[in-house]
């Protein structure tokens, strides 16, 4: 895979995990990488530019508050215009992927 | 040196970020990444040193990192953000210190002193109260000293939430001698919050055959016999 988390669905993804719950940096990267049962492996220092670039797309907010391991990590929370933009980015993909499906089906078959 | 690693990885991430004033935050961040890695490798059974190089290798190129994050900090917008949460706050001690000066201002007319006049003995003193409206005028000890001076010393306390029209009135003074002429008008001055009170002071030169004081305080007007003190309306 991309080793990069600069490419195309990635503010989907992240977007989609923060609704759910606020995560800090290190949450995102660990639940990333369970939930693609590992497929996905970052350089996770290209975590950081994406989600500064976030939040200064106003899609995030970030606050430093205590993890469960009672030490101080800098979470990011989901704003509204985060949540608008999610919907917009899932129907983006619904199209991007369908698109695609159709491509390599129409191959398959010919 | 346990951290030295994570140090100059961040080092060099950090020499590509041109807005210094972030570079606090982004260490802290990363620094705070790497942490949390190392842990969870050496909870997976890795010894600290292979934990730590693994940390720093899977943060990814510095460099690449480095121009990334340096278009995420652009000085100008730093600098924008940053003067407007100067003026946010320089804001907002300008309100705290206008409402510090006018809470000064409320209070302090009433708590200011009286200037000692004379050190002479005195004939006589007033204490008295007059109501009038929602004010209320208070001499204050006011006292006819042996050299003559006459110091009159009042406060006028406002009810604060009295809905009375507010009407702003001093004290003002003349002297009468037994035919009733006016002998000497005195000076003074007071200070006032317009909102619970004031304070004043007068000083009057009594020339001997001066008989009696007037006091004007609006309609109030108060005639206070030099010779014993009394005070008299109208």
């Amino acid at each position: 895979m991309d080793k990069n988390l600069i490419g195309g669905s990635t503010v989907l993804m992240l977007l989609a995990l923060l609704e759910e719950k606020d995560c800090y940096g290190y949450e995102i990267i660990k639940e990333l990488k369970e939930r693609s049962q590992n497929v996905f492996q970052f350089k996770e220092g290209t975590l950081y530019p994406v989600l500064h670039r976030m939040e200064n797309q106003g899609y995030v907010k970030s606050y430093r508050a205590k993890a469960e391991n009672g030490k101080e990590r800098k979470y990011y929370r989901i704003t509204a215009a985060g949540k608008a933009q999610l919907v917009e980015e899932k129907k983006q993909w619904e199209v991007f992927s369908g698109t695609v499906n159709r491509v390599i089906g129409a191959r398959g078959f010919a | 040196m346990e951290e030295k690693k994570w140090e100059n990885y961040i080092d060099e991430v950090l020499s590509f970020v041109k807005f210094k004033y972030d570079h606090k935050a982004i260490r802290r961040e990363l620094t705070e990444h790497m942490e949390d890695m190392r842990e969870d490798l050496m909870a997976e059974g890795m010894d600290e040193a292979a934990a730590e190089y693994l940390s720093v290798a899977y943060m990814g190129d510095a460099a690449e990192i480095g121009r990334a994050l340096n278009e995420e900090h652009s000085p100008l917008l730093g600098w924008i953000w940053h003067l407007a949460k100067g003026l946010v706050l320089v804001a907002f001690l300008g309100t705290f210190m206008t409402l510090l000066y006018l809470g000064y201002s409320v209070v302090s007319p009433l708590y200011s002193d009286y200037r000692e006049i004379t050190d002479s003995p005195v004939v006589f003193t007033v204490e008295k109260k007059f109501k009038s409206y929602d004010d209320t005028l208070i001499l204050d000890g006011t006292k006819l000293h042996e050299d003559g001076t006459l110091d009159i010393r009042y406060r006028v306390k406002r009810n604060p939430f009295a809905k009375s029209i507010l009407v702003f009135r001093d004290v003002d003074s003349i002297i009468l001698d037994e035919a009733g002429k006016n002998m000497h008008i005195g000076t003074g001055g007071f200070r006032s919050n317009f909102v619970s009170g004031s304070k004043g002071q007068r000083i009057c030169f009594v020339p001997k055959e001066a008989k009696t004081l007037v006091l004007y305080w609006g309609e109030l007007i108060l005639q206070i016999d030099l010779d014993t003190g009394e005070v008299a309306k109208g």
